[in-house]
């Protein structure tokens, strides 16, 4: 086994209590204690698995055949590595940007509950625009291409995208404003208000139609089920949905009952139509020259576009063009910083090969055209994945326990110039996936109005949660609880462009995660 | 497992020791001998292999149940420049959803919201590989699947590329009503217009079609031969129609509500925006247990080219065909009477739009 581990540095920051002689803490001692930590950074390392091997296994499928992976070489080096095959040095944080371990509250973690202390992590931390994740994640999804690339030279690509983005949005705002310019928003509201209690009202008619149209249709499969396949000597068992044609005086019972089985359903059918009707018809109340519908839909986009509305004329200093606003700055800065020559900290490269021995099941088309599973064999697949220019500036982890368990809030800042998914060994990153810009900005969490529950269940099962919002913290929880983005600039597969890929603005209102022993 | 390095260790362990010191603040307790011969190793996930038509797959799946209420300001796949005989509009995506929300709030604005989720079990995730014309193994396509899922969709549909596959179903009367609003018919007057005609007689039979996705003006699902990709519109497909299980209508729907290639069928918009349909409902309304009411084989993915994914709703074999770019599979499963449709909507929704439904508490029903 090669090992090429040089120079791994430690550097403890601020931790007075650890040139004392190490004494166990009791729980009552352990909950006084706050303020102290520790700061670490890695300096000039870097690892290279070489020749050494390690395998992975009890994984299964889902018949329960074993598999195995094979790791073949992994590594972690500084950005430039040519993905390991250099041993360029890496360096994690500085000793003015270190990661930091340390219990907190009060103000270091502002979103703490009061009294609440919580053990934190976390990563290096830059506020200049080229070195905080965010912004520069940002920045990277309007650009599109891998900054410095042949073609991709000039950073206020970004910002004419986001330009273009902005405009968009503020198009729609502006043509909603016309439209009630004379109406006025207030009053639209009002009137949407007033109109909808109808809707609820036939809503829940049509619900309770719905249901009796169930009832009767399983009253008629039921009866139909039973029916004798002839009744009265001369009437044939009509298709499902007929009757008899007997009709309610056949004298078989079953055959009788069947056919007012039938009369129920088609009742009931129409009044449901009836019902769906009657809704149709509310959304379609007329005020100031637009249907409810109509109304609704536009209040709602304006609202999200611009924030509810709280005056007849309302301003636009919230909702998704403030922030696209916003976001828009920081873009800039980004942008002009670059212009300007600035350059980022550097980031890692990280990779892994592996070889998987993995059950295959092979399907196939017969000589009928029939798609047919055949036998299954073992398939050996090459697989690697690397990330260039790795980073995870800014991210944090809070942790502390109550009574119902431990608790936590996170924020994950990870970016990386790119991932390379391989299936090759002797190819290029044209036979290859490859996700440039790659921005994860993932929050779960926060302290106050939405804890993360992390728990074990009697059964070994894991249960992840984030309590719900509701009526008597919403307003709050909006304002407070962080959305998550995940962006990738440009993603090729085999050479083949398919742009960029964004999921904006995420936030989770609630989520209940419990893992299931597979197979089931 | 073999030896290998662990270069990191040294801060792995501080890290791991500092997350048991949080731990501690609450009590532990030993575990008995029993209760620890009771605790196996839990499978939380497993792969599956599998090929077809010259693909090899990976599935990774994860065992798990999850529910969740979730608001999403954009999400947009497969963002590139795109201009092909079967491109349906000018949209900048495949996947264009604004405003996307899984889950609902009932009561949404008062102090009895509640939070009805989205349940998904047993997500996955999903290579596909091939071997090019130079020998050469590339990756070929990645997609995200649920094994079930269940609950409200909502979300303002620029565009969308894949299947989408749902029900209107409706009384032949609300047809009737519509058709003479929008033509400007009274009772008399509609005896005189043969389509009107047509749906009087139907009364109030339940007509019903298979609607999807669908090129504006037409009707097409596909454009010489290849599917349609960023459409704009749902609706019945260009040469399909009504039907009606009604024994006296069944001859005579097929032929007077057909959509013959100008989206409409018996004079009705046969074809809708699908930004009309703001909230649609995923799986069986009237069956809580996602095991029954669950739909099955959602997945999303991306391909570099028209890679067949196995659908995983199907009992015979079958798998989904998919084209180059961003790919959405909102398919129906099952057949005859035990189909289940991702969505179903009532015949006023198609004609007038499904209003979205609450995803958000207080004023506003979107955009939180």
């Amino acid at each position: 086994m090669n090992r090429h581990l040089r120079e791994i540095l430690f550097i403890l920051l601020a931790l007075p209590g650890l040139s004392m002689a190490m004494e166990a803490l009791d729980d009552r001692e352990l909950g006084e204690v706050s303020g102290a930590g520790v700061g670490f950074f890695l300096d000039d390392f870097f690892y290279d698995q070489g020749s050494a091997s390690a395998q992975v296994s009890g994984l299964k499928d889902s018949q329960g055949n074993a598999l195995t992976i094979d790791l073949e070489r992994a590594y972690i080096k500084g950005d430039g590595s040519q993905r390991g095959a250099l041993d360029t040095p890496a360096q994690v944080g500085t000793p003015l940007h270190p990661f930091t371990l340390k219990v907190v509250s009060g103000a270091a973690a502002p979103t703490l509950p009061s009294g609440t202390q919580a053990l934190q992590l976390t990563t290096p931390t830059w506020d200049d625009p080229l070195n905080d994740t965010h912004q520069y994640g940002l920045w990277s999804y309007y650009q599109g291409c891998l900054y410095g690339e042949a073609g991709c030279t000039n950073p206020t690509q970004a910002q004419v995208a986001i330009d273009t983005e902005l405009s968009s949005l503020e198009t729609t705002r502006n043509a909603l404003l016309a439209r009630y310019q004379s109406v006025g928003f207030l009053t639209l509201k009002s009137g949407i208000d007033q109109d909808m209690l109808l809707v609820e009202q036939r809503r829940t008619q049509v619900s309770t139609e719905t249901t009796d149209v169930q009832a009767t249709y399983g009253t008629m499969q039921t009866r139909y089920a039973a029916a004798p396949a002839t009744a009265d000597l001369f009437y044939a068992k009509p298709a499902f949905g007929q009757k008899y044609g007997c009709g309610n005086i056949c004298i078989n019972a079953a055959a009788r009952a069947y056919n007012t089985s039938v009369d129920s359903y088609q009742t009931q059918l129409s009044e449901l139509a009836a019902a769906q009707k009657a809704l149709g018809e509310a959304w379609s109340v007329q005020r100031h020259g637009y249907s409810l519908n109509q109304r609704a839909t536009d209040f709602d986009e304006f609202s999200s576009l611009c924030g509810a509305p709280t005056a007849e004329s309302p301003t636009c200093v919230v909702g998704r063009i403030q922030k696209t606003k916003d976001n828009r700055n920081s873009v800039v800065l980004v942008a002009t910083s670059l212009q300007n020559g600035g350059t980022r900290v550097k980031g890692l490269d990280v990779g892994v090969e592996a070889t998987f021995s993995l059950p295959s099941t092979a399907y196939s088309v017969d000589g009928n055209g029939n798609i047919i599973k055949g036998a299954t064999t073992t398939r050996n697949d090459f697989f690697s994945i690397n990330l260039e220019g790795f980073t995870l500036n800014g991210a944090y982890l809070n942790l502390w326990g109550d009574s119902t368990g431990l608790q936590g809030e996170a924020s994950l800042q990870m970016y990386t110039d790119k991932l390379v998914i391989g299936t090759c060994r002797n190819c290029t990153d044209a036979n290859r996936l490859v996700a440039k810009n790659l921005y994860f900005d993932i929050n779960l969490g926060q302290a106050s109005l939405q804890p993360l529950n992390f728990s074990v269940l009697g059964d070994g099962e894991l249960r992840l949660s984030l309590p719900s919002v509701t009526w008597n913290n919403h307003q709050a929880f909006y304002q407070q609880v962080p959305k998550s983005n995940i962006s990738v600039g440009n993603l090729s597969m085999g050479g083949v462009d398919l742009g960029s890929q964004v999921v904006r603005g995420m936030r989770v209102d609630y989520l209940e995660v419990r893992t299931v022993n597979l197979p089931r | 497992m073999r030896p290998t390095c662990h270069p990191l260790k040294p801060l792995l362990t501080l890290l791991c020791g500092s997350l048991f010191v949080c731990a501690a603040q609450a009590e532990l307790r030993p575990m008995a001998d029993n209760e620890l011969a009771e605790i196996t190793g839990q499978a939380l996930i497993t792969l599956d292999g599998l090929t077809y038509g010259g693909f090899e797959y990976t599935r990774v799946n994860l065992g798990a149940e999850i529910d969740l209420l979730t608001n999403i300001d954009e999400l947009r796949l497969g963002n590139y420049s795109r201009n092909q005989p079967n491109t349906a509009s000018t949209q900048p995506a495949d996947i264009r959803i604004d405003n996307f929300a899984l889950g609902r709030v009932d009561n949404a604005n008062s102090s009895n919201a509640t939070v009805v989720p989205f349940q998904v079990r047993d997500p996955y995730l999903e290579f596909a590989f091939k071997v090019n014309g130079q020998g050469i193994r590339e990756v070929a396509g990645i997609r995200l699947g649920f094994g079930r899922a269940r609950g409200d969709l909502s979300g303002d549909i620029h565009s969308l590329t894949g299947n989408m596959q749902g029900l209107v179903t409706g009384s032949a009367s609300t047809a009737r009503e519509y058709y003479m609003q929008q033509n400007n018919l009274n009772g008399f007057t509609c005896t005189f217009n043969f389509d009107c005609l047509a749906l009087s007689l139907a009364g109030n039979a339940e007509i019903y079609s298979e609607i999807q996705l669908v090129k504006n003006g037409t009707g097409d699902t596909t454009v010489n031969g290849q599917p349609i990709n960023r459409a704009t519109y749902i609706g019945v497909p260009n040469g399909s129609s009504f039907n009606t299980d009604n024994a006296l209508l069944s001859g005579l729907l097929p032929s007077i509500a057909k959509n013959n290639g100008d989206c409409t069928a018996s004079g009705l918009p046969a074809c809708f925006p699908l930004l009309n349909y703001k909230s649609i409902f995923v799986g069986d309304r009237t069956q809580s247990d996602l095991s029954i009411g669950g739909a099955q084989g959602i997945f999303f993915s991306l391909q570099n080219q028209n890679v067949p994914w196995q659908d995983l709703a199907s009992t015979n074999n079958q798998f989904v065909a998919t084209q180059s770019g961003a790919f959405a599979n909102f398919a129906k499963s099952g057949e005859g009477a035990n189909t289940i449709y991702p969505f179903i909507v009532s015949l006023y929704e198609a004609l007038n739009g499904a209003a979205r439904v609450p995803t958000c508490i207080g004023d506003l029903s979107k955009g939180c």
